[in-house]
């Protein structure tokens, strides 16, 4: 994985904690307005810390970038299990 | 053996976990993440009047998808595009990819965990409602409009409270905020012209006991109890709170398993992650369901073998 793909991973998955932006999409500052009716009913989803990791291709698995091992082979780990939880630009969610 | 692909995005800790459970199993299998498609990822279709073939090259590997017996399908919207690649020619190589992604729904004679075309349907919540009424769930009192007036005479016309839903999750709308069930308010009331531009869900409030998250894969039911009255802020919604809840296996009666199977039947669905509410009474009231609903939060807290689950229903679709 070459220096560029590593940094994008890493901002996705920022994105990832705090439940902000869309793959690929631009990141702007909110507009505040009035005229829609959702706005207020808007609020953070679960908050979480995850490790630092990068996408191995060989693997295809995300990766520990030090150790190079599996972040996500065995769900033992709540605080690692709950990252899909509000999770923007997780695959998995609920609408 | 046909092997088993799983179509998502390269941060999908899901997908690490089932990519794990099919290896131990000696089962072929392998990832594609469309959401790196088209910059990083190639797919090509092969016509003639002799032959029609496809493949597609990812993290180095050259897929021939004649090779694949199903398909984990969970994310197809391509974002692999260059940053300078913006406006009308950004729009149209989406687009492009898009369409050539959607193909695969027809060309593919795969078993889809789930069928785009059947998710996309199954994701609308009023669709929800007419089936989940159809095979005989007790749902909320519910109105989807983008009539203020018509919103005005439901909250009068009931003794209950009225809670406000989205049809999605506005997940575009505020960065770092997602749309949750939230009551309405008389100051909310008084903002109801704005529903003429954005249509919206209002239910009556339904008296809980508790919650359930139930995940169904094919036709095995995994059910958990999720105390979201024991704490004052989930008593609406739990989503936002997951790590503060209290979660237990349970079983559901017959007649509700046999609803449920009845609802993915309905929407061609192999899987499922169903929202209900327990009343005091000991009711059963569908909410919703999510067709990619998550499920690895609730398999670590419950130790529900979902992801096992899942990689028998790929391996061995046979036996859904």
């Amino acid at each position: 994985m070459n220096t560029k793909d590593v940094s994008a991973n890493l901002v996705r998955l920022l994105l990832g904690v705090v439940g902000a932006g869309t793959v690929g999409a631009t990141f702007e500052p909110a507009q505040a307005s009035n005229d829609i009716f959702a706005r207020p009913f808007l609020n953070k989803g679960a908050e979480m810390t995850i490790p630092a990791m990068v996408y191995d291709p060989a693997l295809q698995m995300m990766v520990d970038p030090v150790t190079r091992a599996p972040v996500y082979e065995k769900n033992k780990d709540m605080q690692l299990a709950k990252v899909t939880a509000g999770c923007k630009d997780c695959p998995k969610y609920d609408e | 053996m046909k092997s088993i692909l799983l179509i998502t995005a390269r941060f999908d800790p899901a997908a690490d976990l089932l990519l794990a459970e099919l290896r131990r199993r000696d089962v072929p299998c392998v990832r594609w993440n469309t959401d790196h498609f088209p910059l990083d990822s190639v797919l090509t279709y092969r016509a003639s009047n002799s032959d029609f073939g496809a493949e597609f090259v990812s993290d180095g590997r050259r897929i021939d998808l004649a090779s694949i017996g199903s398909v984990w399908w969970q994310w197809d919207q391509p974002a692999g595009f260059p940053a300078e690649l913006a406006g009308e020619e950004k729009r149209f190589a989406e687009t492009e990819s898009q369409l050539a992604l959607a193909a695969l729904t027809t060309i593919g004679r795969f078993l889809w965990v789930n069928n785009p075309t059947c998710e996309r349907a199954a994701r609308s919540k009023p669709a929800q409602l007419f089936v989940a009424r159809e095979v005989g769930f007790e749902i909320p009192r519910t109105i989807v409009t983008n009539d203020p007036d018509e919103v005005r005479q439901f909250i009068a016309a009931r003794q209950t409270q009225t809670i406000y839903k989205g049809l999605s999750q506005a997940r575009d709308l505020e960065p770092g905020k997602a749309l949750f069930t939230g009551l309405l308010t008389p100051e909310r009331i008084a903002d109801l012209d704005l529903i003429r531009l954005t249509p919206g869900i209002f239910q009556e409030r339904v008296q809980k006991s508790h919650e359930l998250r139930v995940t169904v894969v094919g036709t095995r039911i995994f059910s958990a109890k999720i105390d979201s009255q024991a704490h004052a802020k989930a008593t609406l919604d739990w989503r936002p709170f997951l790590q503060d809840l209290e979660y237990e296996v349970v079983d559901l009666p017959r007649e509700v398993e046999a609803k449920i199977l009845a609802f993915m039947k309905t929407f061609g669905l192999i899987y499922g992650a169903f929202d209900f509410i327990v009343t005091p009474e000991g009711r059963y009231v569908f909410l919703e369901v999510n067709p990619s609903g998550q499920y690895m939060w609730v398999e670590c807290a419950t130790g529900l073998e979902i992801t096992m689950a899942l990689a028998d229903a790929l391996s061995e679709p046979c036996r859904i």
